[in-house]
């Protein structure tokens, strides 16, 4: 059985919550939650902590002034994945015009996330 | 001689940031027929555009969105409004008539408006205001325009970096740099505790492990010609270093995140006072300046914690200056607003007019726990906790205040030192 | 590369001197190690002009040409159109010892011939004078011909009339080492860009000035060097003070100090102090903290140490005795020393003329004034500067300078592309010479637009532009990061 702390960031209290974790894995117990949505945000960041990330792709256009396309994983993807999906980010080479909320690369890293632009450029 | 070209508008926005964006809808959505929206860079948004962070627009978009998606919505919001705009347009000048004078594309305009809102917003303080000794080599950049280099540029300022202040800039700075390869050594930062949001704190620093050093400040910066070492010490309650604390790094690269301050070079050229605590114009519960027709929202006034109160605060600017703008100049009230104990500021500093709800910003001045804000002795607000990197909002009816006329209120907040 | 006289050293003296030369019908040209004119001693000069008050009968050539380069200071920047403001010097005293210590000062100084300058005792018009002076003040002495001018502003005015004169300016041209060829009567210099040869050199080159004697087996000149640190005040105090305020040093001689500059921030100083090397420009916790705001805040208390934007520190250069060395080498009379310090800048035109005069003699039938010599130059339009109806016209012929780079000081893309057309390499030497990034947020704003603009206009890398030369890059692509996404 061991204890771990984690701040959670879900609404500006930033309780530290306390969570138990058995020998075998499983929670048993949270403590200084204020509410239960702590109680989740506590489990998925022992379990699987996720988060967004958002980065930059190289964009083709016309007249070069700005190369570099905003993106988003369309979800969060998880923690351990994050420098993996960004060595992808890296080849990737968009072209204007460009939708905003466009998929840029599907379902990258094969899990079921896709990268979306988070911007409009025309031309 | 060459032609001024001369404009009557019934309302002018100067910046086309959030504030800016926030505050011509508004104007517009408030009734007034010609607005005029001023913006010194190439494109609208200010600052959000190199910001692909996320985070934006939870409170005004319902949403969580990054820079750039928060400046694609108010976009698609100004152009429904029909604003006008004109970018690479930079105010150059303005008086206390309302009188704009703004450099743009081939012509010198002069732009005649009804009423003016300043949006301005704010810039960094800069590494040669900290007076860190040592060399003046290349690689010291601000957390922004290092922001500014890798989102929109496409370069990376360095390899190796050390970043002082522990703001929201800095944090995010150093999970971008992380993430694009660089080796973040240190963040470090004067306070004895993180500036920015525990949020960030938790996602930009903890998750990749990045090492913090609260309390501390750097003590010299060594390079001929690129940065080569970052010497940092720990700083006593009199912000002096302590001998036997450094800390040395081998970084190619220094970012500064060391606080924002409100951008009034315009201002003054009207004469808009200022206000020592925020940097920005001391303005009344309809954010107008001292000078008649001359409002101010967003940054500009104080630093807002988001970019969705910055678009929220121009935006309640815009309605009132569109009301002058249609002739409604009308003041009832004359109540001075002040900050007291442990309050870094307030805004507004003024209470002028009795209409619908007050909205009072204000920051503490040191972590407290079980804080009470009290208002004059009209109104106390619980916290559990008040942080100066979270702004304090409380929303009062104006009818509370006008048995205060000619009077003075003080804003104060007590509470258990938490740090 | 053949020239007949090779100036070494393209600060304000080298400037000085090429310029000048640039009168007579001979080739010319000036050799400067860094990428930038003008970046080393005289980038961190006091900016002052002084009338010559410092009478030292030790050091009589100095005294001369500084009582006389104040005088032609004026004149020289209106040819150059070169910022110049005569504002006044107050000498402050805070004791007795210190009124009788000015007191003599101005006796010796009305017997040198100035004659306008004189005691302040009347407290009222003192402060009338100069309101934020702190009230400890008892009595100034007052040199009303004091003034104030842009050093570098300075070279790079001399420096483009010389070149419109016919001068050859070689940047990134370090001088290894100078040989003799006495069949030919002429020097082979060995430099970084090549050999040049010449038949005279000059020897200007500030703070190196001993290395370079040195190379012809001159061991004469005995230099010591000194750094000051300094600091650079917001504009927004601009009003704060209307002249030169100076007071003594621990030596009674004039010391720290507090100014306004020609373009509208203050400077303040000085803290003095021994260096390790000729790079040694650092500033330092003590220079800064414990001697320059401190001297700031009892000159002017109104002033907060916050309003300062930036601290900065520059060694000059001067030989032990403080006496200017302008004289041929005793080894090779073919190669002439030019070596000042202290008030270098004040005296550079009196002193570049008396070269020119030692040169004559020995050239003779070379030194044949030019009929076409033009001694007007016009500075790169600064739209700060400029009433908004001229901004109009200038528009109409270049929209770029209606696009604003740098905000704090309203430098527009069409003063940048100007100041690289004119040999602006970097992004210091973009900075000095239109001012974008001087200002409050320090490049902040400007900066990548500048970087952008610079690699755009020389059509070279970003990674290529640098701060100041040499290993200063402003970005990093070597790594695979979205700098290489970019270039890919």
């Amino acid at each position: 059985m061991k204890e771990q702390v984690v701040i959670c960031l879900q609404c500006p209290f930033a309780c530290n919550i306390t969570v138990t974790i058995a020998d075998d894995g499983h929670i048993t117990d949270f403590k200084n939650n204020r509410c239960e949505r702590g109680k989740n945000y506590a489990t998925q960041e022992i379990v699987c902590p996720v988060r967004v990330l958002t980065s930059t792709v190289l964009l083709e256009t016309k007249d070069k002034e700005h190369p570099m396309l905003p993106v988003q994983t369309s979800a969060p993807i998880p923690k351990a994945n994050l420098f993996d999906a960004m060595k992808i980010i890296m080849g990737i080479k968009a072209k204007a015009p460009v939708k905003y909320n466009e998929v840029i690369y599907p379902n990258i890293l094969g899990i079921g996330v896709d990268l979306v632009s988070t911007s409009e450029v025309l031309e | 001689m060459a032609n001024i070209l001369k404009h009557t508008v019934d309302l002018t926005v100067i910046g086309g940031g959030p504030a800016g964006l926030g505050a011509a809808i508004s104007a517009k959505k408030s009734g007034v027929k010609n607005v005029l929206l001023l913006e010194r860079s190439e494109e609208l948004g200010g600052v959000l555009p190199q910001c692909i962070h996320n985070g934006f627009g939870l409170h005004f978009f319902k949403e969580e969105l990054t820079g750039p998606a928060y400046t694609y919505r108010m976009l698609k919001n100004a152009e429904e409004a029909h604003v006008d705009f004109i970018t690479k347009a930079m105010a150059v000048g303005i008086s206390c008539d309302n009188t704009i004078t703004a450099l743009s594309h081939n012509k010198v305009i002069e732009i005649h408006s009804g009423s003016t809102i300043l949006c301005m917003g704010c810039r960094e303080r800069s590494f040669g205001a900290l007076r860190i000794p040592g060399t003046r080599p290349a690689g010291i950049y601000t957390a922004g325009t290092a922001q500014r280099l890798m989102n929109i540029e496409g370069m990376m300022p360095g390899k190796r970096v050390v970043i002082l202040g522990s703001g929201d800039i800095g944090m995010i700075m150093a999970r971008r740099l992380t993430l694009e390869g660089a080796k973040v050594l240190a963040v470090v930062e004067l306070m004895p505790f993180i500036g920015g949001l525990i949020r960030n704190e938790i996602q930009c620093l903890r998750d990749f492990g990045i090492p913090i050093y609260v309390g501390h400040t750097i003590k010299e910066v060594k390079g001929t010609d690129r940065v080569e070492k970052v010497t940092i010490a720990a700083v006593d309650k009199d912000r002096k270093y302590i001998p036997g604390t450094e800390v040395e790094f081998e970084a190619d690269t220094l970012l500064v995140s060391a606080g924002l301050i409100p951008e009034n070079e315009l201002s003054k050229m009207a004469g808009v006072q200022l206000n020592g605590l925020t940097g920005g114009p001391l303005v009344d519960n309809l954010w107008q300046t001292n000078i008649p027709g001359i409002f101010a929202g967003g940054n500009v006034v104080h630093v807002h914690d988001l970019a969705d109160y910055a678009s929220e605060s121009a935006a309640m600017a815009a309605s009132n200056a569109a009301a002058y703008a249609n002739g409604d100049r009308s003041l009832d009230l004359d109540i001075k607003v002040t900050a007291g104990k442990n309050i870094r500021y307030v805004v507004p500093n003024s209470i002028t007019k009795a209409q619908e709800n007050i909205t009072f910003f204000m920051r503490v001045t040191w972590p407290l726990n079980n804080a009470t804000v009290h208002i004059g002795n009209i109104y106390n607000k619980k916290l559990i906790f008040a942080r100066p990197s979270e702004q304090i909002r409380v929303d009062l009816p104006a009818n509370m205040f006008t048995q205060f006329n000619h009077g003075e209120i003080v804003v104060s907040c007590d509470g258990e030192v938490a740090v | 590369m053949k020239y007949d006289v090779v100036v070494i050293g393209g600060g304000l003296l080298g400037a000085a001197v090429a310029r000048e030369l640039s009168r007579y019908d001979m080739s010319v040209a000036v050799l400067e190690k860094n990428v930038e004119v003008g970046c080393e001693v005289t980038k961190g000069t006091h900016a002052i002009v002084h009338v010559g008050l410092s009478y030292n009968p030790k050091t009589p050539l100095k005294n001369r040409a500084e009582f006389i380069g104040a005088s032609m200071m004026e004149q020289l920047c209106q040819d150059l159109d070169v910022k110049y403001k005569k504002i006044g010097k107050l000498g402050v005293a805070f004791n007795d010892d210190q009124v009788k210590i000015f007191e003599k000062m101005v006796i010796s100084g009305k017997r040198f011939g100035l004659s306008d300058i004189q005691m302040i005792y009347d407290k009222d018009k003192l402060f009338k004078m100069e309101p934020n002076l702190n009230r400890d003040v008892i009595a100034a002495m007052w040199t009303p011909n004091t003034a104030i001018v842009s050093p570098w502003g300075l070279v790079y005015g001399l420096l483009e009339n010389a070149e419109a004169n016919g001068v050859t300016v070689h940047t990134e041209c370090e001088v290894n080492s100078i040989a003799w060829d006495s069949i030919d009567a002429l020097f082979n210099v060995e430099t970084s860009n090549g050999t040049i040869t010449a038949k005279y050199i000059i020897n200007a080159a500030g703070a190196h000035c001993d290395q370079i004697a040195r190379m012809v087996g001159d061991d004469s000149i005995a230099m010591k060097r000194v750094r000051q640190q300094k600091v650079i005040i917001d504009n927004n105090y601009q009003n704060a003070i209307k002249h030169v305020v100076r007071t003594l040093n621990a030596k009674n001689a004039m010391g720290d100090f507090i100014t306004p500059t020609v373009y509208g921030d203050l400077m303040a100083g000085v803290q003095l102090g021994p260096v390790s090397s000729i790079d040694d420009v650092d500033t330092t916790y003590e220079g800064i903290e414990e001697h320059v705001v401190q001297s700031m805040k009892k000159l002017v208390p109104c002033i907060p140490a916050t309003a300062i934007i930036r601290p900065f520190s520059g060694v000059i250069a001067q030989t032990v005795d403080g006496e200017f060395v302008v004289r041929p080498s005793k080894e090779n009379s073919h190669l002439i020393h030019c070596m000042v310090g202290g008030s270098g800048m004040t005296a550079a035109l009196p002193v570049a003329r008396y070269i020119t005069q030692m040169i004559m003699p020995l050239v003779k039938e070379d030194m044949v004034l030019r009929t076409d010599f033009n001694p007007v130059r016009k500075d790169l339009p600064h739209i700060h500067d400029m009433a908004y109806e001229d901004v109009a016209e200038l528009l109409e012929k270049d929209p770029r300078y209606g696009h604003i780079i740098c905000r704090c000081e309203t430098v527009s893309e069409g003063e940048i592309v100007e100041a690289i057309r004119r040999g602006a390499r970097t992004v210091d030497g973009v900075k000095f010479r239109t001012r974008a990034g001087m200002g409050r947020c320090q490049g902040g704003f400007c900066g990548p637009r500048v970087i952008a603009i610079i690699a755009r206009e020389l059509n070279i890398s970003p990674e290529e532009v640098t701060k100041k030369g040499g290993k200063s890059r402003m970005v990093d692509l070597s790594q695979k990061t979205c700098g290489v996404r970019r270039e890919s």
